[in-house]
């Protein structure tokens, strides 16, 4: 592919169990801002000594990838419906779950209208590649997930079974099902802001030396933290296994351990206030959790250890100065919230 | 036309009237000034209503009898509107091939043949206007304005005598000036020192400007418009500047190019995500078709393009799924890259 951007106006996502035989309301993704989808193609060269004109041009398994973003609005997450569910449990089960990812594509005609997808793009069998979540002072919650897979296709009058009846029904205006987009919903919780981090006392935990700048007289949900942005995120790093007399990978498989990390800026009224020694360990295992009034739950668990810290800001530019905590931790992170 | 023609239609718009000479008799119509046009609106009230209760159609109800005796359909409104777009297609490729003056002049004949045509479509919705209720106030309306400022040469009302009021409108019509002598004047001297001269003095008509005549108006209009064009760091070459077609084109160029960069602005603030940003293929959600033709205007002409032949193939498809890889633009990819790859992998080998 060229590295020219088409845009393309969708009218609505779904993310289905792989193999299911009809798109349902339940599958469709609310909140949807935008999405990307990629791919690269390998091709191997193979010469012959005496000729120089190629041999043979082989064609390796082409990779592709989309990545979607959403706003955390109370409806399902997007690593739930790629999961089916298996982010509230476990990072190893969700690294294996495939599923089905549909785009009804707008037609580009001037002059025609109507609640019908002319075209579809169905992503099929598709791994979770990275998760992404981001919480920020200015703007809405997102939560960003990438997906990997092998095949794509598109069509004009089947989406598995028939766009026109299984997808019309509810982007149409009616509905057959809850979940379905019918043209007046609305955020099921609301769009998370930043008053909708819930950072006071018994909801998240968020480590002891993002407190170090804490405040005093707390004030809503924030426990007078001074946190401005919360980012949570993690790579699966989805490898193909091949294997003879097969084209295309029967497996991928994540590479273990898997990295989590979590990133949290502070402004800073008197520096990192983190010390460092150089004759005993520095750091201890912190809990992490982090909630939002949509009913999101991220948990990355209770071995998350401090792996750098940043200083910025500050200058004679007027900004303020920030420090940012970093934190990692291995295989933990099970996104719960969100529903149908 | 010649000089003196434009210099005598300055002349006539700096006095704020139109000389008519009727044999030997002279006879000045005078842009009607604000208190006027105000009492001019109180005839047209009165001639409307006299007309609604004598019967006449409303004007939005004579749709209905055009279309019921074949004068007029809904295909002309979209007839009118692709030859609106064709015209300023056919403006743009003038200014992008200015220096081709074969074809400049092939494309002149284009456009004003499509004015033309464009004229007819737009003049058969209009056909029966005079006949509505807003027709017949119009008219009175023009007739109350001509007779109240048409004056003889010592400012005395002329009281119709040898000539009656339809001769003086429609020479006050057949004489009206088009916007083509007035950007003439707005671009060149005598006019041009006298904008320049003015400007810094700020009353150039010494009058404010709601006391402005139409022609005055659009005049320093069209005046503005190009010391804008001047002032342009992109400016075009003197030579399109002087050929209206042209200049129209430049503007065409220059808007789409701004509407284009605007919303890949907005795109691309809307996009945070910079994997989705550099993806290639980006889809953005569109609630109406309204708003999913404004994100397929964001892709240039290749991409379009693209976007066209796939769907072509997609529906040559005839329902069954096509693989992605299949589309022509990604088996050319394909062939671009084997073909880098075959270069380097040659190169390197040595």
């Amino acid at each position: 592919m060229s590295n020219q951007r088409i845009f393309y106006a969708v009218q609505a996502v779904a993310i289905a169990p792989r193999g299911t035989a009809a798109i349902q309301p339940i599958h469709v993704v609310h909140g949807l801002q935008s999405v990307g989808m990629s791919s690269t193609f390998t091709l191997d060269q193979v010469f012959e000594m005496g000729q120089i004109e190629i041999y043979e041009n082989i064609e390796q398994v082409a990779d592709i990838e989309i990545t979607l973003e959403k706003v955390i609005d109370g409806y399902k997450l997007l690593y739930d419906l790629a999961t089916e569910g298996s982010c509230k449990t476990s990072i190893v089960a969700s690294s294996k779950k495939r599923s089905d990812v549909y785009l009804a594509v707008f037609d580009d005609a001037q002059d025609h209208a109507t609640g019908v997808p002319q075209t579809v793009c169905m992503n099929s069998g598709m791994y979770v590649s990275s998760v992404a979540y981001n919480y920020s002072v200015d703007g809405s919650a997102t939560e960003s997930v990438t997906m990997v897979g092998n095949d794509r296709f598109w069509n004009t009058s089947t989406v598995v079974a028939n766009p026109s009846t299984t997808w019309a029904a509810y982007l149409g205006g009616n509905p057959t099902g809850s979940g379905g987009i019918i043209g007046t919903d609305t955020p099921k919780s609301g769009v998370v802001r930043r008053t909708d981090v819930l950072l006071g006392a018994g909801a998240s935990t968020v480590p002891a030396e993002v407190d170090l700048n804490k405040g005093s007289s707390p004030l809503g949900n924030s426990s007078n933290r001074r946190i401005q942005s919360i980012s949570v995120s993690t790579d699966f790093g989805q490898e193909n296994i091949q294997e003879l007399g097969r084209f295309g990978p029967y497996h991928r498989y994540a590479t273990f351990p898997i990295e989590v990390t979590s990133e949290f800026e502070v402004v800073s009224a008197s520096g990192d206030l983190v010390s460092v020694s150089g004759s005993d360990p520095n750091l201890q295992n912190r809990t992490i959790i982090i909630k939002d009034n949509a009913g999101t739950v991220l948990n990355l668990g209770t071995k998350n250890k401090l792996s750098s810290v940043s200083y910025s800001g500050g200058d004679t530019g007027g900004g303020n100065a920030t420090v940012t905590y970093s934190y990692s931790n291995f295989n933990v992170l099970t996104v719960a919230g969100g529903s149908v | 036309m010649d000089k003196a023609f434009y210099e005598k239609s300055l002349y006539r718009i700096l006095q704020g009237r139109l000389r008519l000479v009727l044999g030997d008799l002279v006879l000045y119509v005078y842009e009607p000034d604000a208190e006027l046009v105000e009492e001019s609106y109180d005839i047209y009230d009165e001639s409307y209503k006299q007309a609604y209760f004598r019967g006449c159609y409303l004007k939005k109800d004579l749709i209905d009898i055009l279309v019921t005796n074949d004068l007029w359909t809904p295909l002309y409104e979209k007839q009118s509107k692709k030859l609106e777009k064709d015209i300023e297609d056919l403006k743009v490729d003038i200014y992008k091939t200015f220096y081709d003056k074969r074809k400049v002049k092939s494309l002149k004949l284009q456009i004003r043949n499509k004015e033309r045509q464009m004229t007819d479509c737009v003049m058969k919705k209009h056909a029966l206007d005079h006949a509505s209720c807003e027709g017949v106030a119009s008219f009175a309306r023009s007739i109350w304005l001509i007779s109240q400022t048409t004056k003889l040469k010592d400012g005395s009302h002329y009281m119709w005598d040898k000539f009656p009021i339809s001769i003086v409108m429609d020479h006050y019509s057949s004489e009206q000036l088009g916007s083509e002598v007035i950007r003439r004047i707005a671009r060149t001297d005598p006019w041009r020192t006298m904008w320049y001269a003015g400007k810094k003095n700020i009353d150039i008509f010494g009058k404010p400007a709601y006391q402005l005549t139409r022609d005055q108006l659009a005049l320093c209009s069209y005046s503005s418009m190009y010391d804008n064009v001047h002032e342009n760091p992109e400016a075009p070459d003197e030579k399109i500047i002087e050929d209206d077609d042209c200049l129209d084109g430049w503007f065409i160029v220059q808007r789409r190019k701004h509407k284009k960069d605007k919303k890949q602005q907005e795109i691309d603030d809307m996009i945070s995500n910079p994997k989705i940003k550099n993806s290639q293929e980006v889809f953005v959600v569109a609630r109406d078709q309204q708003a999913a033709n404004e994100i397929y205007d964001l892709n240039d002409p290749v991409a379009k393009s693209t976007v066209h032949h796939r769907k072509q193939a997609i529906e040559n498809a005839d329902g069954d799924q096509i693989s992605f890889t299949k589309f022509n633009d990604v088996r050319q990819d394909i062939v671009t890259q084997s073909h880098q790859q075959a270069i380097s992998k040659i190169k390197g080998g040595r």
